[in-house]
């Protein structure tokens, strides 16, 4: 059976979500003919989002000039233009190309490894014509494109397929990590077990995947709470076992591996925690847990983000009128506390807004996810959704202290031109996907 | 259109091959998934705005969030015997909060506090216009207050809203200008230093090491600032503590300076204008460091006013520390040349060479100072007498490369390795390349024949003239001066000269000599050990001459070097800074002389 929605003839049984259709003056409608099956909805929300970014890093630089907020329209415009072009070029060309999107990806990785301009501490930038590019940020669809060709040949159910996905990733996430740019690789981690998770993937092996990591904190938070924190660490490593029992094939060996996997992994992570790790590091890893205990540095700031949020109560104090906000209590607000403004001056109803705009556009990432032609496309989506999610989520957490200080940005809202553009490209992909989502059309 | 898209529509229907996404509802899961996540963080902003939102508008309405930063206690610095030379006491310090100035009253809050301060009502200002208007942190505008000022400021109380006193420790230094160079001095930051060390946990208003040991030491000196984040009411009274941070106190550091021979270096050179430096031969261990003109470094922990500013500035630099600056070493230099003649290989240590009362080279006369000559003499002679027509001849029979070469493995020209390194001078080493480039000028025979004595281009600091005496007294090692006790690199390092053993033997009986018959017989004394030394007088024209004596003592096993320098002082190293060597010589053996006096009568 053959999805195939614009005709409404045809029976839609295999089509689960539905859009309606804008009416057209005729004239408009033989102009946009290329982009007919565009996805206007995943493609407006975006827009509307770059413009209050750009609204929004202007109020936050009305008393701090840091840079021109119009910079993050224009970016905006340029991405919006090739985002269009590339939603009318046929996506799953990219196929034959995956391995020179993979070299280009760890080239510039590597090239700014070495040639890259250093700023807050990493080699992040590198200098091209006088821009300034982070391939870090590019290099996300980079791997979205690269682990989407790859499980398109073989789908991720089986181990040897999951191994080959996370070597391929493994690359550029370890040339990111040590840039250090520790932000950027756990949005690698974010995508790839997304990703394989769409791909077929036993859920199974991907929670043994995370396991040892979710032992070092267990452990960590646990062990000096006796009695009952014993139990619970018993209770999760039988839980582990019991998982790798089901999932794995090799039942003796594939049991026994990941349990002691996770007692060392465990171990090691108590280990770290109290005798390698500075007290520094420990309080910059748990500040947002506690910002009151360093109220004059990095905890500082994480309370006025909170309570800037906080006081804009259900409708804001109006753009441009946010004390902490013009007050420059935050740092990073223009990029990375975008999101602080926003809950400032815009209030619950701006906040709940942007909310809602993300949770659209992470919606319609799923019905093209469902709706594409192949999986290609439809890995693409999920890579893209998989991106999105993540940062919307540890990067507004991180502004009402739910989540560590990553430097994750929020996308289309925090000024950064290269986050900026790769979003627009990611979304043109998409549209890309959903343009050509059932049949060939020129 | 109907046909169009019939047409463009491929005869072969493409089938859906997508396999992915189809387990166990992964489509509904996910769905699910973003649905849960954006959804609590939705709950949280509902607790944030909603429930809370009347309590966070308040405080960041009123701004009630307060920082308190609290400095840390500076660590206090002890001679080698444990004495102190700098510490605290505690005092009180004058906060403002910047928002202050945005209240209607603020002019006459502002006057008040000027008046009562006794401070210029710019100097405010100026202070709140540096940290920012808008800044959370409470400035401080006024160190060191005195408690009838303290009391004045809770009289008026109710005009100073926004103003808060402090308690807070104060940099003491207990023997005033004693040691001002070496020891140094704090002082509060200003905007571009503070530019300077952004991110290392400075802040505007922090004091800062600015000079000698206080700046070369500030890492260890300063300590970690704490403080507290505080909620407060409209009055300003502290309600609720919402953080606080300890302070970390810095850490002590004893240096290798003995106070009482400090004292007595500063009563020798008395109010002449230059240096005194003493220094262990053995160690490089820095004893006594002594600059004229000198300030009180107390001065600087309170508000200076203009007119003690302006009597400073108008001596001759005081916060320069002379004995890190670099003057023609003179005759003192000698040691260098007889080094260089003997290493050279041109000359045997038995050389005998006439003296004159001048000596005329390539048209220019070079005059012998006592314009008589001494006849013919040796290196010991010439060394006692300070010919220096012997020391010409040496400088023309072995040219200038050798002579060059030497003064630089003494270790002229460099800088020393001392922690003050800041502050010091390198000092002057020229060659023909030098010159070229400077002075535009090939190098001539002359220029050898002013080196040998020490004059000319040549400059050296009175450290690196200790340094070259210590190597004489030692028996031919470079040290490295330190001031720092537990400098364990310094104290290990150690650079033979490979000096042949007539060498040294040579330039020991020739300063020997200049004790026991020559130019400094003011230190051949029954009050001290055997010494030997050497005097210097460069001269200068117009302003007075340099003069310069270096001495170490006990002649058999030196353990003490003292160089003094008389900055335009006039007279003769012999009978200038002479004595003033002694005076230090004498504070150093005296103790020790009475010590074995005891012990004998015991």
């Amino acid at each position: 059976m053959i999805p195939n929605s614009h005709s409404s003839t045809s029976t839609p049984n295999r089509v689960m979500f539905r859009k309606s259709k804008p009416v057209l003056p005729p004239y408009l409608k033989g102009l946009l003919q290329p982009w007919k099956d565009m996805d206007w909805l995943l493609f407006t929300v975006p827009i509307c989002l770059t413009i209050l970014g750009g609204l929004m890093i202007g109020s936050v630089e009305a008393n701090a000039k840091l840079t021109d907020w119009w910079r993050h329209w224009i970016t905006g415009s340029i991405g919006i233009g090739l985002a269009m072009l590339i939603a009318r070029w046929r996506y799953d060309q990219l196929l034959q190309w995956k391995w020179w999107v993979y070299g280009i990806t760890n080239g510039m990785l590597l090239l700014v490894m070495f040639f890259g301009t250093e700023g807050l501490g990493a080699q992040r930038w590198i200098n091209v014509f006088g821009f300034y590019l982070q391939p870090s940020e590019f290099a996300k669809l980079g791997i979205i494109i690269t682990i989407a060709a790859l499980l398109h040949q073989r789908s991720a159910s089986t181990i040897p397929m999951v191994i080959k996905v996370l070597t391929v990733a493994g690359i550029p996430w370890v040339l990111v990590f040590v840039e250090p740019n520790l932000g950027t690789s756990l949005v690698f981690g974010a995508i790839t077990l997304g990703m394989l998770y769409w791909g077929n993937a036993n859920p199974g092996w991907l929670l043994l995947l995370v396991s040892p990591v979710i032992s070092a904190i267990l452990f960590n938070m646990l062990l000096p709470v006796w009695g009952i924190g014993i139990a619970a660490i018993a209770l999760w490593i039988a839980l582990v076992g019991v998982i790798a029992w089901k999932t794995l094939p090799w039942k003796t060996y594939g049991t026994f591996a990941p349990v002691v996997l996770n007692l060392v992994a465990g171990g090691l992570g108590r280990f770290l925690w109290e005798f390698v790790l500075k007290d520094y590091q420990k309080d910059r890893l748990m500040m947002f847990r506690n910002p009151e205990q360093d109220p004059l540095g990095g905890g500082y700031h994480l309370i006025q983000s909170r309570i800037a949020i906080g006081a804009g109560e259900f409708w804001g104090r109006g753009l441009y009128k946010g004390t902490q906000t013009q007050l420059n209590f935050i740092p990073e607000q223009h990029t990375d506390f975008i999101f602080t403004a926003i809950g400032e001056e815009l209030g619950f109803i701006g906040a709940a807004a942007v909310l809602l705009a993300f949770l659209l556009i992470c919606y319609r990432l799923l019905v093209i996810a469902q709706n594409a032609k192949d999986d290609f496309g439809s890995l693409i989506a999920i890579g893209v959704f998989s991106m999105i999610i993540f940062q919307v989520t540890i990067n507004i957490g991180m502004t009402i202290n739910l989540s560590p200080v990553t430097g994750i940005p929020l996308p289309w809202l925090s000024y950064g031109n290269a986050a900026l553009l790769m979003n627009f490209l990611a979304l043109g992909l998409v549209e890309s996907v959903a343009n050509f989502r059932q049949r060939l059309k020129f | 259109m109907t046909l169009l898209r019939s047409l463009s529509t491929p005869t072969l229907p493409l089938q859906t091959a997508r396999s992915v996404g189809r387990q166990n509802q992964a489509i509904v899961l996910m769905v699910l998934l973003s649905g849960i996540i954006i959804g609590g963080l939705g709950g949280r902003l509902v607790h944030l705005q909603l429930v809370d939102g009347d309590r966070n508008r308040q405080l960041a309405e009123t701004n009630r969030i307060r920082l308190i930063p609290k400095p840390p206690e500076r660590g206090k610095i002890f001679d080698r015997k444990g004495r102190i030379l700098a510490g605290s006491r505690l005092s009180h310090s004058v906060y403002l909060q910047p928002l202050t100035q945005k209240k209607a009253d603020w002019h006459k809050t502002r006057q008040r506090l000027a008046d009562i301060l006794n401070i210029p009502v710019q100097a405010i200002e100026r202070r709140l216009a540096e940290e920012g208007y808008r800044s959370p942190y409470m400035v401080r505008i006024a160190r060191g207050v005195s408690p009838q000022k303290v009391t004045a400021l809770e009289e008026y109380r109710a005009e100073l809203e926004g103003v808060e006193v402090d308690a807070e420790a104060m940099r003491d230094y207990p023997h005033g200008d004693l040691g001002a160079h070496v020891i140094g001095y704090t002082g509060e930051m200003n905007d571009q230093e503070l530019q300077r060390r952004q991110g290392k946990d400075y802040r505007l208003g922090d004091v800062i090491g600015q000079m000698g040991i206080e700046a070369a030491f500030e890492q260890q000196l300063r300590g970690e600032w704490g403080g507290q984040q505080v909620e407060v009411d409209g009055a300003g009274t502290v309600l609720n503590v919402l953080g606080e941070k300890e302070t970390r106190a810095g850490k002590d550091v004893t240096v290798t300076l003995d106070l009482e021979l400090q004292k007595a270096a500063e009563a020798a050179l008395g109010i002449q204008k230059g240096a005194i430096v003493a220094l262990d031969p053995n160690t490089g261990a820095i004893l006594a460091m002594v600059s004229r003109p000198g300030f009180d470094p107390n001065l600087f922990t309170t508000h200076m006013s203009d007119e003690k500013w302006k009597q400073l500035q108008s001596q001759d630099q005081p916060f320069l520390n002379r004995v890190l600056q670099s003057y023609p070493p003179a005759s003192t230099f000698k040691i260098v040349t007889t080094t260089a003649g003997l290493e050279s290989g041109k000359f045997s240590p038995q050389t005998v060479l006439n003296t004159y009362p001048s000596l005329h080279v390539s048209g220019v006369d070079f005059g012998e100072w006592n314009h008589a000559g001494f006849g013919p003499q040796g290196f010991v002679g010439a060394m006692t007498w300070s010919s220096d027509t012997f020391f010409y001849q040496i400088g023309l029979g072995m040219g200038e490369k050798p002579l060059i070469e030497w003064t630089r493995r003494y270790g002229f020209g460099q800088k020393t390795g001392i922690e003050l390194s800041a502050e010091e001078s390198p000092g002057l080493v020229p060659d023909a390349l030098w010159k070229q480039k400077q002075v535009k000028q090939a190098w001539f025979v002359g220029d050898t024949v002013n080196m040998t004595i020490g004059q000319g281009y040549l400059e050296a600091s009175p450290l690196q003239v200790a340094g070259m005496f210590a190597i004489a007294a030692n028996g031919g090692y470079r040290v490295k001066p330190h001031l720092l006790k537990e400098n364990a690199t310094a104290q290990a390092w150690r650079q033979p000269l490979n000096l042949r053993s007539d060498t040294i033997r040579l330039l020991r009986e020739g300063l020997r000599g200049v004790i026991s018959t020559g130019t400094g017989q003011a230190l051949n004394i029954p009050t001290l050990p055997p010494v030997a030394g050497k005097s210097g007088t460069a001269e200068d024209m117009g302003q007075g001459s340099h003069t310069w004596f270096g001495a170490f003592a006990p002649y058999d096993k030196p353990e003490i070097v003292v160089v003094a320098m008389g900055e335009f002082s006039g007279g003769s190293g012999g009978s200038v800074t002479a004595p003033m060597v002694r005076q230090v010589m004498e504070a150093y053996f005296k103790p020790k002389q009475t010590k074995a006096k005891a012990q004998q009568h015991r």
